[in-house]
Formats: C-alpha cells, sequence, structure tokens
C-alpha cells in the first residue's frame, strides 16, 4: 500500500481569491513529498464535534504540491466545515490524513493534453498542470463570474503555466459568456487530445459524451460524500458503466478514485 | 498503581485478549484501516455484513452528517460468502486477527446456509447475527423486531453453525428486552448492541431528502445516551454477556458502557473519524485501570454503582 500519512498541519496562509473561494497553504512535508496530482486529504476542519465543530473529516484534492513540504488547497464555503476553514490564519494547525486515491494518470505519449475545468473544479488542476509541464497543452477554465477567472490566472501565473489558455464566464462581462464544454468542443473539432476534467457533475458527463465523439481517452475526478476516504465506509459509490440494469456495480471515489476514466462511470 | 491490568475478556465460549471490537461497516475487511490501526491488537474485528451473494448496496449519496453524527444507508454492500473466503479472509487469518463475521440474509434459509458456510472455515471465531440494519428493504430489521422471529433466526443459526453466536439487536423495539431474552432462550452465546437507529436529514437546498434511500441509520455520539440505556437494561435482563456500542468516542465513551454492564465494546464511527480510534480507546482503557488500580476488566465491568 501507498504511504498515507495522519498529520497535523500548520496553516502558513489562508487568503481569500473570489467570492467564497480561498487558497490554503498547509506544511504537510511528508504529504507533499509522496503525493500525485488528482489525489487527496481527508481534513479535520475543525475543533471537533465535542466543540460544536464537525464530526467526520473532509475530503478535498491537493490544488498544489510542493516546493519546500507544502500543499495547497483550493475550496469553496459551502458548509460547516468549509466555514470553519475560511476563519483560519496562519499559525493555527489542523489534522490531515492523506494523500489518498487514485491520481490522474500522466503517461500520454505525444497527444496533446486538454485540462478542462468548470468552477472549484479548478481545485487538484493546477498540481496537474504543474506536473504536464513541457507537454503541449490547452487549458480550459469555465468560471460563473470573471472575477473567478481573475484569480484563476493569477493561480496559473504562479504555477508558471506555458500552455495555451481558454477562459469562459456565465456572467460574460469580461470574458466570453457560456460554459466550459463549448471551448472544449470545438478544440476538439480539430482532432483528438487527453482530457482530463474536474467540474461539477453534468459537465464532466458533456466531457464523456464529447470524448467519445471525439475518439479521446478522458480521466475526470469525481466528487463524493466520503467518510473515511480509507475505502471502509464504502459511502463514496460511483456507479461504474459495466452495470447492468438491476445490477448496479459501484466503486469507491476514495481508493478507485478520485480520478476515473470517463467511460468507465454510469453518467 | 497496577502495572499491567488483566483486559482479556471471556464472550461465552471464546476469550477475547481484550474487551475493544471494531463494530460490522465500520472497519471494513480489516485491510482498509491496518496502516493506522493493527487489527490484530483488537479484541476483535467484526467484519463488514456479509450475505449469501454479493451484494451491490443502495445508489449515492450514501451518507451526510448530522448534529454530533453521521446517517448512512450502504445498503449493506458486500463481496459475499465465496469471494470473502478467497479473497478476505485468508489475509485476516495470517495476521492473527480474531475475526466475527456479521451476517445478513433476506430469509432464515439464507442465515442458516450463511452460518454452514463459515462453519466450514478456519479462523472464523464467531458469528454476529445481524437482524437490526435499517437500510435494507427486506430481511434485515424486519427480523429483529419482534422475539418471535429473532428466536426462529438464531435458532436457525445455532443449529447450523459451529462457532459461538452473537445477536445484534435494534434499537427499534418497544421492549428490547423480551427481545434479548428471546435471543439468548434460542442458544445466542452474547448480545450485541445497538444497531443504528433509523433516521432522516433534509438538503434544505435542493428541497430533497439529503440520502437518496430518503431513510438511513443514525450512529454516532447523538447515539450513546440511547444506546447506554438500553445496555443498561439487557445487560440485567439477562445471564450471557453483553457487547455494548453506540457513538463510542473515547476510552471514557467505553468505561461507562462497561459500567453500565457490557462485557466488551464496539467502536464503530470512531474509526471513520479517526483510523486509530479502536487502538486510542483501548489504550485509555488500560491507562485508566492502571490509574485506578483496577486489576482486570471483570473489577469495572458491571459495577455501576445503583446507590
Amino acid at each position: 500500500m501507498a504511504e498515507v500519512f495522519i498529520k497535523v498541519c500548520p496553516v502558513l496562509e489562508n487568503q481569500r481569491l473570489a467570492e467564497r473561494t480561498f487558497l490554503m497553504r498547509l506544511q504537510a512535508p511528508e504529504i507533499a513529498a509522496v503525493a500525485k496530482p488528482g489525489q487527496f486529504i481527508m481534513v479535520q476542519t475543525g475543533p471537533g464535534w465535542r466543540q460544536g465543530g464537525p464530526l467526520l473529516r473532509r475530503p478535498f484534492s491537493l490544488h498544489r504540491l510542493g516546493p519546500s513540504g507544502e500543499i495547497s488547497l483550493l475550496y469553496r464555503v459551502v458548509g460547516m466545515g468549509t466555514r470553519l476553514m475560511e476563519r483560519m490564519d496562519p499559525g493555527d494547525k489542523l489534522e490531515v490524513v492523506g494523500p489518498l486515491g487514485r491520481g490522474f494518470n500522466l503517461h500520454l505519449g505525444d497527444t496533446q493534453a486538454y485540462l478542462a475545468a468548470g468552477g472549484i473544479g479548478l481545485a487538484p488542476m493546477i498540481a496537474l498542470a504543474e506536473a504536464l509541464t513541457g507537454q503541449p497543452s490547452k487549458f480550459f477554465y469555465g468560471a460563473r463570474t470573471s472575477d473567478e477567472v481573475d484569480a484563476f490566472l493569477g493561480l496559473l501565473g504562479q504555477a508558471s503555466y506555458a500552455g495555451e489558455i481558454i477562459v469562459i464566464s456565465e456572467d460574460g462581462l469580461r470574458f466570453p459568456k457560456g460554459m466550459v464544454t463549448e471551448p472544449l468542443a470545438a478544440a476538439l473539432k480539430a482532432g483528438p487530445a487527453s482530457i482530463f476534467a474536474c467540474g461539477p457533475r453534468p459537465m464532466l458527463a458533456q466531457v464523456a459524451v464529447l470524448a467519445r465523439e471525439a475518439g479521446s481517452p478522458a480521466q475526470v475526478s469525481l466528487e463524493a460524500h466520503m467518510a473515511c476516504g480509507l475505502g471502509a465506509c464504502l459511502s463514496c459509490a460511483v456507479e461504474l458503466a459495466s452495470s447492468g440494469r438491476d445490477e448496479p456495480v459501484y466503486a469507491r471515489a476514495c481508493v478507485e478514485g478520485p480520478v476515473f476514466s470517463a467511460e468507465e462511470v454510469r453518467w | 498503581m497496577v502495572a499491567r491490568p488483566d483486559m482479556s475478556v471471556d464472550l461465552g465460549r471464546l476469550v477475547l485478549k481484550n474487551p475493544v471490537l471494531a463494530a460490522s461497516g465500520t472497519f471494513g475487511y480489516g485491510q482498509e484501516l491496518a496502516d493506522f490501526c493493527d487489527p490484530a491488537l483488537l479484541g476483535a474485528v467484526v467484519v463488514k455484513g456479509l450475505s449469501l451473494k454479493p451484494w451491490p448496496g443502495n445508489p449515492p449519496p450514501r451518507i451526510v452528517e448530522t448534529t454530533a453524527g453521521m446517517l448512512n444507508a450502504i445498503g449493506l454492500q458486500n463481496v459475499g460468502l465465496e469471494s470473502f473466503l478467497k479473497d478476505k479472509l485468508p489475509w485476516l487469518v495470517e495476521r492473527g486477527v480474531t475475526v466475527v463475521v456479521n451476517i445478513l440474509g433476506e430469509s432464515v434459509k439464507e442465515y442458516a446456509a450463511l452460518a454452514e458456510g463459515l462453519g466450514e472455515a478456519e479462523g472464523v471465531a464467531m458469528i454476529e447475527i445481524n437482524i437490526s440494519c435499517p437500510n435494507v428493504a427486506a430481511g434485515g430489521l424486519a427480523f429483529g423486531a419482534s422475539p418471535e422471529d429473532t428466536a426462529r433466526v438464531v435458532q436457525a443459526v445455532v443449529e447450523a453453525a459451529r462457532q459461538p453466536i452473537m445477536v445484534k439487536l435494534t434499537p427499534m423495539v418497544s421492549d428490547i428486552v423480551t427481545v434479548a431474552q428471546a435471543a439468548v432462550e434460542a442458544g445466542a452465546d452474547v448480545i450485541s448492541l445497538i444497531n443504528t437507529i433509523p433516521a432522516m436529514a433534509v438538503d434544505l437546498e435542493n428541497r430533497r431528502p439529503a440520502l437518496k434511500n430518503v431513510v438511513g441509520g443514525l450512529s454516532g455520539p447523538a447515539i450513546k445516551p440511547v444506546a447506554l440505556r438500553l445496555v443498561w437494561q439487557v445487560a440485567q435482563a439477562v445471564h450471557v454477556p453483553v457487547v455494548g456500542g453506540g457513538g463510542i468516542m473515547t476510552a471514557e465513551d467505553a468505561l461507562e458502557f462497561l459500567l453500565v454492564g457490557a462485557r466488551a465494546v464496539q467502536v464503530g464511527t470512531a474509526s471513520f473519524v479517526d483510523p486509530r480510534s479502536p487502538l486510542k480507546i483501548l489504550e485509555g482503557i488500560e491507562a485508566y485501570f492502571r490509574k485506578n488500580n483496577i486489576p482486570e476488566l471483570s473489577v469495572w465491568a458491571g459495577s455501576l454503582n445503583m446507590e
């Protein structure tokens, strides 16, 4: 079994990037040393249930790995756990378990890589972009607002991403209006590519269709409710395409995923 | 101070090295959490509920966190008897784990067939009959709802099995004592309780039930006081050992269950929060005994002061 750690990690930075969207940097040298893009960690987001905090840890994909033993998380404030994280300052500590799960397969041969991120689905894609340095690539990002696009461009700038960047926003204020699958579909008309995607499930389902039509392999990072993150609880079930009508077949997002081949998944 | 308290405990025909068990459904097949909690160090591991044929489980979402607890509707997803014996049990045996197998079925015949199948296997120390899971349409909870049905299942399993039998009770009955007594009269060696409590949560934003299955089983700290009361009642009413569980997160929680009459405890949801929990709880109990000069577990178990 790959190495997994339980560590109390100091917060180095917790920066607001856009509305409800934060970037947290943690000191976690053991995890940073072995983690792969697409893997995740389980985070105890607060003081625990005895102090009125959440009982269970929450899964977060690794947004960036290193340098110097750091990991970072890109998160959107949606519930009690992330509301507690939002209030944390440098020097505060969080207990995390990781790295967990199956990350992206980076063996692409000589194909071009297309990275597609929708909203907070951007989280695991920056680590991926950094790992694909040297590979010809296009990065498609769909945001709700133009402010989010600005934050994204800043993150990508820090990651020294050298490929082409295509952004689109739902508000259409300062960037083209639309959904991320539209420019992705247009690009795939020019020929197949290796697709990597993370975002809302309807977006990923659409990516799966586009990939099949274009004859392109696609890897998708799925979100799931989890209790343990280690494969014991069976909470994070993902129905597989190999399911029969009466006999569904489930995989665990925490062990067999969170990155799946798009054709493995029943959409 | 006691140097090394004797933590061993006898559950009828089975002697365990200590009183901390990993509860069924919360510790997988032992391997999943082994990096953090060596299953061989625990009193026993109760493996994920087993059916004759593999069960696929319920569609997601299968869990949601609630106040001081969690709600699950996994739907008893498991690999089935054949795969368990071939793919899971050998690892546990090799590791020296005391294995308890939790069994479930849709009919009395299925429970008996499972017991028979497990009876032939080396390395299964005990069978736990699950007649209390709330998350499946047929079987499960239905059998634990009445003393008569409980007795029917228990009797069939006792006749078919070679190993001692533990019966896990549901809190969802008007009189748990009569169900426990029926199980004992039918031949149960040990009673365990409680299983999760059927409950519901709502996703306000989407105006939907939070679980696809709508109803799930509540576990975690929220159910501890309910479990403690039921364990106390049953422990007084039956002459066989009682294994208590329900929201045990710390050594102090476990000590309370032992005090009210449980001879051992099952740790469940705590393993999801921290996979080291069962060992931390065991170490905490030992440390408490050392500090308070309690030489052996039997001195503490059932010693609740009622005056």
